[in-house]
């Protein structure tokens, strides 16, 4: 323990230097504006940064790079609530509830609470990773294709929480988004499926378009389709002051749930911040005492998501520094950043670079104080936008989802990809589904597939319950979809007795 | 299979046809996108079982097969529940298709123009095109699309290194 307060000290004082502090500072404001921007996400503000530092000190550019990382996904929260276009993938959940918030007249809620969430869940997250890095990423290490299989899997069970009333629109919108994650060359074989003539579907379909187009470009058009429906959701921007302590004292089982979810998976390669968000929110409404409120404009439902996918940072950091495994997109690019430096990952880095390892543990949890402020700051910005007027508005939130959608690969088609997905959330929200069924379709579709083959070359069906990881999330997967009918039954008890 | 699932589509047909002659509008909406995600059900069916079979754990068409059927079975349950008017309640607020099919159509014309115009001049259009359907005045519309466009520029392209589309007629 002595040790670690000492390697921590040591990282405090590669931090507590004019440029590293600079460098957080810098970083966190980059990473707010980058996330903020639908279209690009942590992976790439990082990869945007990582040519600017090659004459830099190793310590201040992982300082950058860590600040920018963490900022980028709050940053994400503030679009998708604002004007409900997601900025990055993981906050696409916090849209949902987000969004609902700020048509009801309260941004400031919404804002308010993605801001302490993001902090809380960015500190835990950290904690975690500063305790216990290296024995955890042994156990992460364990995973193999039925654990990944059987979490996805449970992944889908957060269907319940995005559509309780209605069960087979839920799983009509899930196995949508499944079968459209499936237009994709198969990746064990190359095959060509369901894309015809057009190359460009090939590599599948595009995720971030598609996610803009489901949430974002769906509302425009709704505006459009259904001019009555928006003017009467439409309520009066208010300014009652958010006040984060309070909101910490309601919820704190919601903060230190969510924040440990997000850890947790953060910490298995290849899951990452939007799985846990998702998981996060569905657990949430499970465990709340105002479930009927999810979906609605809750407060709990936007802490959620927001813990979850900023603690996920601290995770994925695990496996890569203690075993040099980047868990996401983003830390994949930090890996080549690492060895752009002359470092490599792994138990190594530890005892030769124990300045860089523990400066950017310190760094992480600093960054965290300065989202506050800045978000804090910022927040006024992004409420002086929401009271423009919907004619000055829409247009210019139009053009910036196409603008999204092509930026995330460059690609023209991806424009497509959103406006076909705008029309089709368009008409599923107005038939009464939820298109965050359809997302959730979408993002675990690919992982369901490839492990669940994967699990079949290895053996047979009874991988997944034989092997304690997966029987595990088979339990909680059964007991997640049981639950709510036994809650259901339960409820309706009385009145059958009557 | 493909075949059953074919002659089934009567069902959803069905459905979408009742409730127009009955003018039962208020589910309307909710039919014809079921009849559409079935009829998706049957051409993903469709395409799935025409995929190479190389046994039961590697064949790339199992996954998408299943789901189909899924889809096709989920859909015309709730076609059913549908139209025996056991589904949730919508609000039947009136729409107003005309600016909507502007809107589409405007958003196809400025993606086919892209390609060929490049980002910027199909942007300005686009832009103008949109904000007078959004009922806002020329002036106001024009500096908006001005700072639009410089924004871009500056934030994309000076300051991401993102370059925009550029067209065939204009390159």
């Amino acid at each position: 323990m002595m040790e670690l307060i000492s390697q921590l000290l040591t990282g405090l004082t590669t931090v507590m230097t004019v440029s590293g502090i600079s460098m957080l500072i810098i970083g966190v404001l980059i990473g707010i504006i980058i996330g903020a921007l639908p279209g690009m996400n942590p992976a790439m503000g990082v990869a945007l940064i990582v040519p600017l530092t090659y004459g830099m000190d190793p310590s201040a550019a992982f300082i950058l790079f860590v600040a920018t990382y963490q900022a980028a996904n709050y940053g994400g929260s503030i679009t998708a609530i604002a004007i409900n276009t997601p900025g990055t993938p993981s906050s696409a959940v916090t849209a949902i509830d987000g969004f609902a918030l700020t048509k009801k007249g309260h941004p400031e809620k919404a804002l308010g609470a993605a801001l302490i969430a993001s902090t809380v869940g960015g500190l835990i997250g950290g904690i975690i990773l500063v305790l216990f890095a290296i024995p955890i990423a042994q156990v992460a290490l364990a995973f193999g294709p039925a654990e990944y299989c059987m979490l996805a899997v449970f992944g889908l069970s957060t269907v319940v929480a995005f559509q309780p009333e209605n069960w087979k629109k839920g799983c009509i919108g899930i196995v949508l988004g499944l079968l459209l994650s499936m237009v994709i060359a198969d990746p064990f074989t190359g095959d060509i499926r369901f894309s015809g003539e057009i190359y460009e579907l090939y590599d599948g379909i595009s995720f971030i378009p598609a996610l803009i187009g489901l949430f974002a470009f769906a509302e425009i058009l709704t505006y459009f389709l259904f001019p009555e429906s928006e003017s009467d959701s439409k309520s009066e921007v208010t300014a009652t002051p958010f006040l984060p302590f309070k909101s910490i004292k309601t919820f704190p089982a919601a903060f230190l749930r969510s924040s440990l979810i997000g850890t947790l998976i953060g910490i298995i390669p290849g899951a990452g911040a939007t799985i846990a968000s998702f998981i996060s929110y569905g657990q949430g409404k499970r465990f709340s005492k105002e479930a009927e409120l999810f979906g609605k404009g809750s407060e709990e439902g936007i802490i959620a998501s927001e813990a979850a996918n900023s603690s996920s940072v601290g995770g994925a950091l695990i496996p890569l520094l203690s075993l040099g495994i980047p868990g996401s997109a983003t830390d994949a690019v930090l890996l080549g950043a690492l060895t752009l430096h002359g470092l490599v990952a792994g138990p190594e880095l530890f005892v030769k670079n124990p300045e860089i390892v523990y400066g950017i543990f310190v760094s992480l949890l600093l960054a965290n104080f300065l989202i506050f402020f800045f978000g804090w700051t910022g927040n006024r910005i992004w409420l002086a936008v929401i009271k423009i007027p919907s004619s000055r508005l829409v247009p210019i939130i139009l053009v910036l989802c196409l603008l999204g959608s092509y930026a995330s690969r460059g690609s023209s088609f991806d424009m497509w990809i959103c406006f076909l997905f705008g029309i089709l959330g368009c008409f599923l929200k107005r038939a009464g589904y939820q298109p965050a069924t359809v997302v959730l379709g979408l993002v675990l579709g690919g992982m369901i597939e490839v492990n669940y083959r994967r699990t079949l070359l290895m053996g047979d069906y009874s991988l997944f319950y034989t092997r304690p990881v997966s029987a595990l999330f088979l339990g909680l997967t059964i007991l997640s979809f049981v639950m709510p009918v036994i809650r259901t039954f339960k409820k309706s008890k009385p009145n059958t007795s009557e | 299979m493909i075949q059953i699932f074919a002659l089934l589509s009567v069902i959803p047909f069905y459905t979408c046809i009742q409730s127009v002659v009955g003018k039962k509008t208020h589910n309307l909406l909710e039919l014809i996108l079921l009849l559409s995600l079935y009829l998706a059900g049957v051409w993903f069916l469709y395409h799935g079982l025409a995929l190479p079979d190389y046994g039961e754990s590697t064949s790339p068409g199992t996954l998408p097969v299943i789901l189909a059927t899924l889809l096709c079975l989920l859909t015309l349950m709730q076609s059913l529940a549908v139209s025996r008017g056991q589904a949730d309640n919508l609000s039947s607020n009136r729409t107003t298709p005309i600016p909507f099919i502007m809107l589409t159509g405007a958003t196809a014309v400025y993606l086919l123009l892209v390609p060929l115009t490049g980002y910027y001049p199909a942007t300005t259009g686009y832009l103008l095109t949109v904000l007078f359907l959004a009922r806002e005045r020329l002036m106001l519309s024009v500096f908006i699309t001005v700072f639009w466009l410089i924004a871009v520029f500056l934030l994309f392209e000076r300051a991401l290194g993102i370059s925009m589309p550029e067209g065939l007629w204009t390159s």
